[in-house]
């Protein structure tokens, strides 16, 4: 994996140059990082439809996810796991509780500081890609750092070593719907991970792929993730890919509990 | 069973998507109002025309004319010759009643009944009209009681002082009653006379506008002398004949139906290029009906797709959504039939105004409307969506399911197809152009070439739209990532932008051609006048009706102005009504400044050679419309009737510019005209001035020195001549402005809701954005700068369009309908206002969108698939 060290150095002499001069970048060095966790959830509560029919999707849950780790959660679909991702992505709002992410306490963030968040911290990858259908691969991957002002030549720069990683050189031109599934998420991926975030937050990425590629996936998540120093909230229905996370939970009735070996092991309880 | 189901399937989808569904009937509403109001803007100028035609003329056959009247001696021995003759002594006049024009008629009561016009009810035994005379409303004690059923009673039963009969409605109008003093203003004077009571008919509509009277105080109101207008009878045609050969030559027996003919043929014009006007509303409204289907279709491909895959077969999906088509434009037609109702009564009074400043006294007081029209309106709506959505419903149906899923299968697809579309578009364009340059009189084949040409433009434009924003993604990607990014989702949603892009260069340059048409028409006639109006100073009656400048100039106006010193030339005009062997035309005998070719800009002819045989050998020239419409140029011939020698042939020895009327004018020297016509006295003096002479002063002391004429006249400068002219111009383009902005909201329509549907379809992917990191003010700029660039190739590609739109407009649709020639050219300001306009347009459309978009839930956006 040689070009992912040549990711690695990219990557400090990023952070040296200080492209990434947001507020929750400076507020969070690498050095404080290494002390806060990730992501701190307590007693987060979670309903759609409160004025209605509320439904109550998570109720007193509470995770902490350290510096580094990568937690995976399990769950009967519809138990409010993707839900859970998107709050601590701060695309849902916290409605009762507190959600940390990198010690900025979400709740207490307006619009532009969440985006700004997003920008510089949070890298996302979904289950059905979401890839831009209107921008080519290169576009697609370096659009965080369009999105953040960098200029084309150290978008360029910062793009080839992780083309590279994902196996997908030369492919930079091509459009996302010429790709292959697998193709595709690895473009989601490079993505997700271009702007180095201390935080990646992944629902399903291999749940379209079939199980051969969807083992190449993961393993590229992992390497990359584990030498980028980024912490990991993992959502999936696949043991197997769970397998790669340090811990692992699952989602019933609202809350997360510590998946048994049971689980694992294959009695399939959710 | 499955049909209920798809349809309550797209009855969900615009519960879901109301504003779409709006926006769809909208279209169809503003389409079929425009098209609707300017049908019932013409048809209702033209009933009220034959209305008011038959009021006037009922049951004649024939008139009898002079070439400038009937001396009433005539009147009284044609009767003793043909005694058993039905026939009656008519005179028409126009005067002022407070700011209204009426014609006022004078009829002779004892011979009148028989011709049952003004609404007369002739059944034996009921006199209409005359009784109605007779049995006022309010009974008149000054008004003796004479039995009018008595043919034999005495004639001074309505004495000259009895006074006037006007319409109900326009009595309740102007609120008079019986025996009310009437003020009228006839052409050089103030006369007083009284209102006798209500004309009552059975269509009221037909005698508004008209005050009746005696011929005896008519003709005395209006100081004919002994003069009648003309003679009208009731006879058969061998009788006709026989009356015909016993006619002096100075006198003619015309039918009727060729006077309304010569009428009608002069507002043709003017209603063919509102016509004109309407077509190219309709095409623009069909193009953006069109538009609004599809998107309604396109949105849906996927949805649809579902649908075929579980079983829905084609042609049922395809017929399903046929009949969404026919139900939205039901509604869509039905509510545009009804505003077009109410514009067109706006749009009456608009083409009313024009037709009395340039071609005759009209009054329009019923709105035409009948079922048919309803039912054309809905059919033409109903048409053109369900020919619109078939178009996408057939791609839709027939794509193959598993493609349809892909979005980029679509775009695939249409890029595929863009570069034979743009082909097949140059063809069309070509042939248009090979159309519209081929010599022709058919207004037809310049209505298809402009046609052809639209759609053919229309054709060419996602291609370009295309490539251009291909080369700007380009171009921008190392400088600013949101704007390449805007210019690379035009590029890549073709399918999509390609339509808006067309929609809106069509609608936007329509109103750049239109705007071009009538600047240049507008500039030329500016031009025209400044060449024609040699004059520094114009005398003339002042005259109640602005195209009958026609009163007559007492002697001791131009002996006053013969005396004034400072004068360097004074030329004479006299303006009568000429009939020839090709209808009757307004003309002038002339006695030009110092006998020179002064303020004549001759088209074809060469000056010099035509001016001589103008002057000396009886030579008339003819104007531009004239020579356009009935093929004539310098060494044909044209036969006038003349009072006193007949039917007479003269030469046309040249072409002269002329705007002033479409129908067409011929100009005499006076001394042809003393050759031919009695002796009459002038109807405008111009004069100019020697070098030295200050204007303004001279006309200052001229001005009072004619004051103790006691004639009513008009003094006025050139300049306040060619400011009026030019309001008149401004006013006769009224209804194309209004059109014209009427366009404008058909085309905003149609590109807001394809902007809406554009960017509601990619809502996820902007959701996909902004979970990214992009920013609700990237997110905003980047759709703003989307649809600023849709609004600048728009209008940048209006412009060539519009500029050969007008080309058509100028050089063969307006030549074509009024016969002017004119050069064409670009006005100050209208290339940037089409900008101006193509791109507030688009950015206005885009606002809801955007603003919708970065409200919206990202996680909820993320969620829909
Ligand atoms: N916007 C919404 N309004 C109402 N209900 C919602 C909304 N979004 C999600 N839900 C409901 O909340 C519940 C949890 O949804 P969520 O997507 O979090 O489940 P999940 O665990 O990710 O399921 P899956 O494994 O199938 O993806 C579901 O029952 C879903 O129907
Ligand atoms: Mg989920």
């Amino acid at each position: 994996m040689g070009n992912i060290k040549a990711f690695q150095s990219e990557r400090h002499r990023a952070i040296q140059s200080g492209v990434n001069t947001t507020p929750a970048r400076n507020s969070d060095n690498d050095f404080a990082k290494q002390l806060a966790p990730a992501v701190v959830v307590e007693n987060l509560s979670h309903a759609y439809n409160r004025k209605t029919r509320p439904r109550h999707i998570i109720e007193s849950l509470s995770l902490t996810v350290a510096h580094k780790e990568a937690v995976a959660i399990v769950g009967r679909s519809g138990s409010g796991k993707s839900t859970l991702l998107n709050i601590i992505g701060g695309l849902e709002p916290v409605q009762d509780g507190v959600v940390q992410v990198l010690g900025l306490q979400l709740n207490k963030l307006n619009d532009s500081q969440l985006t700004n968040l997003r920008r510089a911290n949070i890298g996302f990858i979904y289950q059905a890609f979401n890839l831009i259908p209107t921008l080519n691969v290169a576009d697609n991957i370096t659009l965080p750092l369009a999105l953040a002002g960098v200029n084309t030549k150290d978008r360029a720069e910062q793009l080839a070593p992780l083309l590279d990683a994902v196996g997908l050189d030369g492919r930079g031109e091509d459009y996302p719907d010429v790709l292959s599934g697998g193709e595709q998420q690895r473009v989601a991926i490079a993505r997700a991970l271009i702007h180095k975030p201390a935080l990646v937050l992944a629902d399903e990425p291999t749940g379209n792929l079939d199980a051969k590629s969807g083992r190449v996936i993961l393993g590229l998540l992992q390497s990359l993730i584990s030498e980028q120093g980024s912490s990991l909230v993992l959502v999936t229905h696949s043991l197997e890919v769970a397998g790669i996370a340090d811990r692992s939970f699952i989602m019933t009735g609202g809350q997360l509990a510590p998946a048994q070996d049971s689980h694992i092991n294959g009695s399939l309880a959710w | 069973m499955v049909a209920r189901i798809l349809l309550r399937s797209s009855l969900r989808f615009y519960k879901q998507h109301p504003l779409q569904l709006l926006l769809a009937i909208v279209g169809i509403v503003l389409g079929v109002c425009i098209v609707t109001a300017v049908f019932i803007t013409n048809n209702s100028s033209k009933r009220a025309f034959a209305l008011s035609t038959e009021a006037l003329y009922g049951r004649t056959s024939h008139h009898i004319v002079g070439a400038q009247g009937i001396d009433q001696q005539f009147y009284a021995q044609f009767r003793s010759d043909f005694p058993q003759l039905q026939a009656t002594p008519i005179i028409e006049g126009h005067v002022l009643l407070g700011n209204d024009v009426f014609s006022l008629i004078g009829i002779d009561p004892f011979a009148e009944l028989p011709f049952a016009r003004l609404g007369i009810n002739n059944n034996a035994g009921d006199n209409g009209f005359l009784s109605s005379l007779l049995s006022l409303d309010e009974p008149s004690t000054e008004l003796p009681a004479t039995d009018f059923s008595n043919a034999n009673a005495q004639s001074d039963a309505l004495l000259p002082s009895a006074g006037l009969l006007m319409s109900a409605a326009s009595a309740t109008r102007l609120a008079l009653t019986a025996g009310d003093k009437l003020q009228l203003r006839t052409s050089n004077r103030f006369v007083e006379t009284q209102l006798l009571g209500n004309l009552t008919s059975d269509n009221p509509a037909a005698n508004e506008g008209l005050l009746i009277g005696d011929i005896a105080l008519v003709q005395s109101l209006l100081e004919r002398g002994d003069i009648i207008d003309r003679i009208d009878i009731i006879a058969d045609n061998p009788l006709a004949q026989q009356i015909r050969d016993s006619l002096p030559n100075t006198l003619k027996l015309n039918n009727a139906a060729s006077r309304t003919q010569t009428m009608l043929a002069m507002t043709r014009g003017f209603q063919i290029n509102l016509t004109a006007m309407s077509l190219l509303s309709l095409l623009v409204g069909a193009f953006l009906i069109h538009n609004t289907m599809s998107f309604t279709v396109l949105q849906r491909r996927e949805l649809f797709a579902v649908k075929r895959t579980i079983g829905i077969s084609s042609p049922l999906l395809f017929g399903s959504i046929l009949i969404e088509a026919v139900l939205i434009s039901i509604v869509g037609s039905t509510i545009g039939v009804f505003l077009g109702l109410l514009l067109g009564q706006q749009l009456i009074k608009l083409t009313t105004q024009t037709i009395n400043d340039l071609y005759f006294v009209l009054h329009v007081q019923e709105i035409w409307f009948t079922p048919w029209l309803f039912f054309g309106g809905l059919l033409l709506g109903i048409t053109c969506s369900v020919i619109a959505a078939s178009i996408s419903a057939l791609d839709a149906a027939r794509t193959n399911p598993v493609q349809a899923h892909q979005r980029s299968a679509t775009e695939q697809k249409t890029r595929a197809v863009l570069p034979a579309l743009a082909s097949l578009g140059l063809v069309i364009m070509l042939f248009g152009l090979a159309l519209a340059t081929t010599p022709s009189q058919s207004l037809l084949l310049g209505f298809i070439a402009l046609m052809l040409l639209i759609v053919g433009y229309g054709l060419l434009l996602p291609f370009i739209s295309f490539h251009a924003s291909k080369w700007l993604k380009q171009v921008l990607s190392g400088l600013s990532p949101v704007a390449s990014m805007a210019a690379g989702s035009v590029e890549r949603n073709i399918s999509r932008t390609g339509l808006a892009i067309a929609a809106l260069t069509v609608a936007v340059s329509s109103t750049f051609g239109v705007d071009v048409m009538i600047g240049s028409f507008r500039g030329s006639v500016d031009n025209w006048l400044g060449n024609t109006l040699q004059s520094d100073v114009y005398l003339s009656v002042p005259s109640t009706v602005v195209t009958q400048n026609d009163g007559a100039l007492d002697d001791i106006i131009l002996q006053t102005v013969q005396k004034t010193e400072g004068i360097r030339s004074v030329s004479r005009g006299l303006k009568f009504k000429s009939q020839s062997n090709i209808g009757e035309f307004d003309t002038l005998a002339l006695v030009p400044h110092n006998n020179q070719p002064i303020g004549i800009t001759l088209i074809s002819g060469n000056t010099e050679r035509a001016w001589q045989r103008f002057v000396y050998e009886q030579g008339v020239l003819i104007s531009e419309p004239l020579a356009t419409k009935y093929q004539l140029g310098p060494g044909d011939n044209i036969k006038l009737f003349t009072e006193l020698k007949g039917d007479q042939t003269f030469h046309v020895v040249g072409v002269v510019r002329d705007y002033t009327s479409s129908h067409g004018q011929m100009t005499l020297h006076r001394d042809t005209y003393n050759a031919y016509w009695r002796n009459r006295a002038d109807s405008t003096i111009g004069i100019i001035y020697q070098d030295n002479i200050n204007k303004s002063e001279a006309t200052k002391k001229l001005r009072s020195q004619l004051t103790q004429t006691n004639q009513a006249l008009h003094v006025q400068a050139n300049s306040d001549i060619h400011e009026n002219s030019l309001a008149i111009f401004d006013r006769t383009f009224e209804v194309t402005r209004v059109l014209r902005w009427l366009t404008v909201g058909v085309a905003f329509v149609g590109i807001f809701s394809a902007l809406l549907a554009l960017n509601l379809e990619r809502a996820r992917e902007f959701a996909v954005l902004r979970a990214t990191g992009s920013s609700r003010k990237q997110l905003l700029s980047l759709i703003t700068a989307q649809t600023l660039w849709m609004g600048l190739l728009a209008g940048a590609l209006a412009v060539p369009l519009g500029w050969m739109m007008a080309k058509i407009l100028i050089h063969i649709i307006n030549l074509r309908s009024f016969g002017w020639s004119m050069d064409s050219f670009i006005p100050d300001g209208t290339v940037s206002s089409t900008f101006v306009l193509s791109c507030t347009a688009a950015l206005l459309a885009g606002l809801y969108p955007a603003w919708r978009l970065s409200q919206s839930k990202i996680a909820r956006q993320l969620r829909d698939e």
